[in-house]
């Protein structure tokens, strides 16, 4: 129990194994039993470099209540094998608490854990499994887990029955296996306190990309182009089936210059467009990026940032591509950035990037990471949300039609193809208001003009930020720094230090009076993120007016934030 | 004189005929007249404009003859090698340096070529009206000619370094 | 042949924009627009069912000056963009027109994913084997020998050929034809437009301002002495023979033209209802 935390009641679970060990699916079944039993939880993934039978390991945290982030410690590792396990020592923090749970056929506990000074609790895994008829020590191993966590052999039964649904020797086995598992555990006479349970009717299971797919349909996204990168390819998956039932559809391109250029061309036709892919994609997408704000056309791109620069780190989390999103492109290029804050923030604030796009005719960023991306929570069914940006659409034989008019908001009708009466061309060249190529200096200044005043005439102010609690400091911070914050904070309170949030959904364009009435009263200010550089930090210098001291947390990937670190910066930096 | 000299026209398929030459010139000359408007030769610019004009008056007057031939395709109507009409200019032959002379040369050749391709179609004619309509329009061309090559005379010869551009293209892109 | 016929409500003018060109005077470019205002003339598409896509170079300036809708988009991309909007809008005829560097060099692989794709659109490619709008570059179809400042003595690089490459990533439809015959070009077009799937149509369209010695081209070309063939073998051993100049279609194939994923209709619930422990 992380008894550290006076906000979150939680049990960390992380299973390491390999080669075709069953941990992922293990992990998997035993989020959706806690789920089924009322619990929430997060399950993340890591992994080796191979495409199979490299070593892995599921991550999981079981709560009372929503959990978006890990904690700071495990309750238990569970080894089904050590080979290679010791490459996950530090993402799996183990102290004198912790249970170690291994098969002592597999050798001794790995010094890289054995040092905690954790209790080994020797359970004979593939013994146990070899002794039901078709049984995988996986599913002894689920059992094992399952039981530590208070969850019922029936609740495991559910859930494992949900995966293997064709039945048979297979489900026959597996749950022999979870109850001899379940079994051992009783034998070995552990077990940790119990969390308490909720109501299970209702919630959801998803991932981050799963979540930001669904945002894409329900902000009205009908046409996605995917070319396939990790950790962003599941949104596509996810969207390839989803879209054709809806109306929609989705294309494979050959790479990200011609996927951003498919969603382009089916939002010129009058589509709702998404693509979505991570750093090095992010990075062949600029051009065009830059090509959507001069031809002022509605476009999502959801970047999951992973480890950079280069190839860097495909399946770890990092925020370092903040840079590359607000300043990329070339030119004057005014366009919108929202992060979703959590994983359960992927839909909403991927459905507000929509809506911003459609109604202001330019392109959103999306940029969640892989931390959520690839993470699985429980969660109460998300509400839906008042958002249906629908694009301002020219009327058929409009007279003098003029597609990049100067109007007083700067949003102009677009025509759809199709459309009598108002053809036009629209062009990446600087152009007059009728999208005739112009190297005019009027024109030019004027359509600047124009595309930056859409931006700053929009209303920002429902979902710019999260800002949250009292306080004369405050610690600000954006995307998946958001959840071990609240964490921290959450702590800290509890130690009596009474500290703002401040949690910004909306990245650009910059919102600084917004940021200066939420920080009014605020004497100094730590600002957390996932960078090695201090991109946020450096951008908030750039275009906010920080009212106050400011300090800096700042650090590289891929190891995710913890509460911990962050509260003690928070001791440090913001309770003197 | 080949392919459309072999065919035969009824006459309002002549006319057809007739239109479509007409209405293509007059088009191609205004388009030409564009290009030198774009490229600042006004000169150049305005006489084809003014060849346009007169092209147009016949296609007009043709168009009187009650049949619309808007859809035409002159692609059927080839008349030897050219891959045009034989009254259009092609637009090939245009240079934004082109001098009145050039221009004047070009339309002479096209109302050359116009009027050996009615004398070839008046020589093959199935009936006499049809003779007669080509026969007459051959020596309107002839005349047009004429009148060119008089106005032709009129003006001096264009440079030997006529093309010749003081400064390099520029980057467009 | 009826040669006169009844009044259509789409002349050649009616798809021209007020917009005067900027291309140099003599360039095939003008014949090229010409042919295709032509085309849809024959086709009588109302303009604004037609959609003009392109990225960047001389020919690339294209879409404006139709009265059509028109996308001219960056450099290279203009397949993509045209691949999108049919695929998000079927019912729009699509035409993707360019230059032989924006869709042979830089735009290279969606050159083959689009043949390989078959999606129903037509792609026409201005080819004057030169980079025009950056003062007369080699591009990829340039003859090896070819001097400029970039590459002084030629690049001594083989050509690249299009007509090979379209056949063998799958076009459904290939042709060539010379800006020099506007009518003949408009034809190509026409028939580029109804053939289902991918149309690929290279127009040799001279540079009379960096490659003046291609007005020769009007009298090396001539029509292809044969009919077009369904076999793409046949074909590519016709094209590959050929000297280069062999105008007219030289394949029609019977591929079926892309077809997007379909599924039953759902609602959103019932998409979400997944979600649900």
């Amino acid at each position: 129990m992380n008894r550290d935390n006076a906000a979150i009641q939680s049990l960390s679970f992380a299973i390491v194994g390999s080669g075709g060990a069953g941990v992922m699916t293990a992990g998997q079944m035993l989020l959706d039993a806690a789920a089924r039993a009322g619990l929430c939880g997060l399950m993340s993934r890591s992994s080796g470099p191979q495409i199979r039978g490299g070593e892995a390991a599921a991550l999981l945290r079981l709560a009372s209540t929503q959990v978006e982030s890990h904690g700071d410690r495990f309750d238990v590792l569970l080894a089904v094998d050590w080979q290679n396990a010791h490459r996950f020592a530090s993402e799996i923090p183990i102290d004198a608490r912790s249970f170690v749970v291994g098969d002592p056929a597999e050798g001794a506990v790995p010094e890289a854990f054995s040092a905690a000074g954790a209790r080994i609790v020797p359970v004979p895994l593939k013994a146990i499994a070899k002794k039901v008829p078709g049984g995988r020590p996986n599913m002894v191993a689920l059992g094992a887990l399952g039981a530590l966590a208070g969850i019922g052999a029936e609740t495991l039964a559910r859930a494992i029955e949900a995966t293997l649904q064709k039945g048979g020797e297979a489900l026959k086995s597996s749950l022999a296996a979870m109850q001899a598992g379940m079994a051992a555990v009783a034998e070995a006479g552990v077990s940790l306190p119990r969390l308490a349970a909720g109501q299970a009717a209702g919630r959801w299971t998803i991932t981050g990309n799963e979540a930001t797919g669904l945002g894409a349909v329900r902000g009205g996204v009908r046409f996605v182009a995917a070319y396939p990168i990790t950790p962003a390819t599941e949104i596509l998956e996810w969207l390839s089936s989803a879209l054709p039932r809806v109306g929609g559809t989705l294309v494979q391109a050959e790479d990200e210059l011609a996927s951003i250029n498919m969603a382009i061309g089916a939002s010129y036709g009058g589509v709702p467009s998404l693509t979505a892919t991570s750093g090095p994609g992010l990075s062949l997408m600029t051009e065009a990026l830059g090509l959507a704000v001069a031809a002022e056309i509605p476009l999502v791109v959801v970047d999951v940032m992973r480890g950079g620069p280069s190839t860097g780190i495909p399946t770890k989390s990092e925020q370092a591509d903040l840079n590359i999103a607000l300043y990329g492109l070339h030119g004057d290029a005014p366009h919108v950035v929202v992060a979703p804050n959590s994983i359960a923030d992927c839909l909403p604030a991927t459905q507000w990037a929509v809506h911003l796009a459609e109604t202001l005719q330019v392109p959103a960023l999306v940029l969640p990471d892989q931390s959520m991306g690839q993470s699985r929570i429980v969660l109460e069914r998300p509400a839906s949300l008042p958002l249906a940006g629908a694009r301002l659409v020219a009327e058929p034989e409009t007279a003098n039609y003029r597609r990049y008019a100067l109007t007083p908001s700067g949003i102009s009708p677009m025509a759809r193809p199709g459309t009598r009466g108002t053809a036009y061309t629209a062009d990446g060249l600087e152009h007059s208001e009728r999208g005739i190529p112009s190297s005019q200096a009027g024109d030019h200044l004027a359509q600047l003009d124009k595309r930056a005043r859409k931006l700053d005439h929009a209303d920002y102010s429902r979902y710019w930020a999260e800002i949250e609690g009292e306080g004369d400091v405050a610690v600000v911070t954006w995307g998946s720094c958001t959840a071990p914050v609240r964490e921290a904070l959450a702590r800290a309170r509890a130690e009596g230090v009474k500290a703002r949030l401040v949690s910004l959904r909306l990245l650009a364009p910059a919102q600084p009076e917004r940021l200066a009435a939420a920080l009014a009263g605020v004497r100094r200010i730590l600002v957390v993120e996932q960078t090695h550089s201090g991109q946020f930090h450096r951008y908030l210098r750039a275009a906010f007016d920080l009212p106050c001291e400011t300090r800096v947390f700042h650090r590289a990937g891929p190891l995710p934030m913890r509460p911990g670190e962050i509260h003690s910066k928070i001791v440090k930096e913001l309770a003197a | 004189m080949t392919a459309g000299g072999e065919r035969r026209y009824s006459v309002q398929e002549f006319y057809a005929l007739l239109y479509a030459m007409e209405h293509e010139a007059a088009e191609r000359y205004d388009e030409l007249a564009n290009q030198m408007e774009t490229h600042n030769n006004a000169p150049v610019a305005s006489l084809f404009r003014e060849l346009a004009a007169i092209e147009r008056k016949h296609a007009v007057k043709l168009q009187s003859h009650g049949q619309s031939v808007q859809a035409i395709r002159p692609r059927d109507l080839l008349l030897g090698a050219s891959f045009e009409l034989p009254e259009t200019a092609p637009l090939d032959r245009a240079h934004y340096l082109m001098t009145p002379a050039h221009a004047l040369a070009l339309a002479l050749e096209n109302e050359e070529q116009a009027a050996r391709c009615f004398d070839a179609l008046a020589a093959a004619a199935p009936d006499d009206e049809v003779r007669k309509l080509a026969a007459d329009m051959a020596a309107e061309e002839h005349r047009h000619a004429a009148l060119i090559r008089a106005k032709l005379a009129g003006l001096p010869e264009p440079p030997a370094d006529w093309d010749q551009d003081l400064d390099p293209p520029r980057f467009s892109e | 042949m009826n040669i006169a016929t009844a009044p259509q409500p789409f002349s050649a003018n009616d798809y021209k924009s007020d917009y005067k060109p900027v291309w140099c005077p003599g360039c095939g470019d003008y014949s090229v627009l010409l042919a295709f205002t032509k085309a849809m003339a024959q086709l009588q598409r109302p303009p604004e069912e037609i959609a003009v896509i392109s990225g960047i170079g001389c020919s690339s300036r294209i879409p404006a000056y139709t009265n059509c809708y028109g996308f001219h988009g960056v450099h290279g991309r203009a397949l993509p963009v045209g691949t999108g909007l049919k695929v998000a809008r079927p019912e729009l005829t699509v035409i993707v027109a360019g230059g032989d560097g924006d869709g042979f060099s830089i735009g290279g692989n969606h050159f083959l994913h689009a043949c390989r794709r078959n999606i129903d659109i037509t792609y026409i490619v201005m080819d004057n084997r030169v980079y025009g709008m950056t003062k007369g570059q080699p591009s990829p179809t340039t003859e090896p020998d070819w001097d400029s400042a970039l590459a002084p003595g030629g690049t001594g690089l083989r050509p690249f050929h299009p007509l090979v490459i379209a056949l063998a990533s799958g076009a459904n439809f290939v042709a060539r034809g010379f800006s020099g015959d506007p009518n003949g070009c408009a034809d190509l077009i026409v028939q580029a437009v109804r053939h289902p799937g991918f149309s690929f149509v290279e127009i040799l369209s001279p540079c009379v301002t960096f490659r003046p010695d291609q007005r020769e081209w009007g009298k090396m070309v001539h029509a292809a002495p044969v009919n077009p063939t369904d076999d793409a073998a046949r074909a590519a051993r016709r094209i590959m023979t050929d000297d280069g100049f062999n105008t007219g279609v030289l394949y029609a194939g019977n591929r079926a033209p892309f077809r997007p994923q379909t599924a039953p209709a759902a609602g959103l619930d019932a998409i979400e209802a997944e979600f649900a422990l």
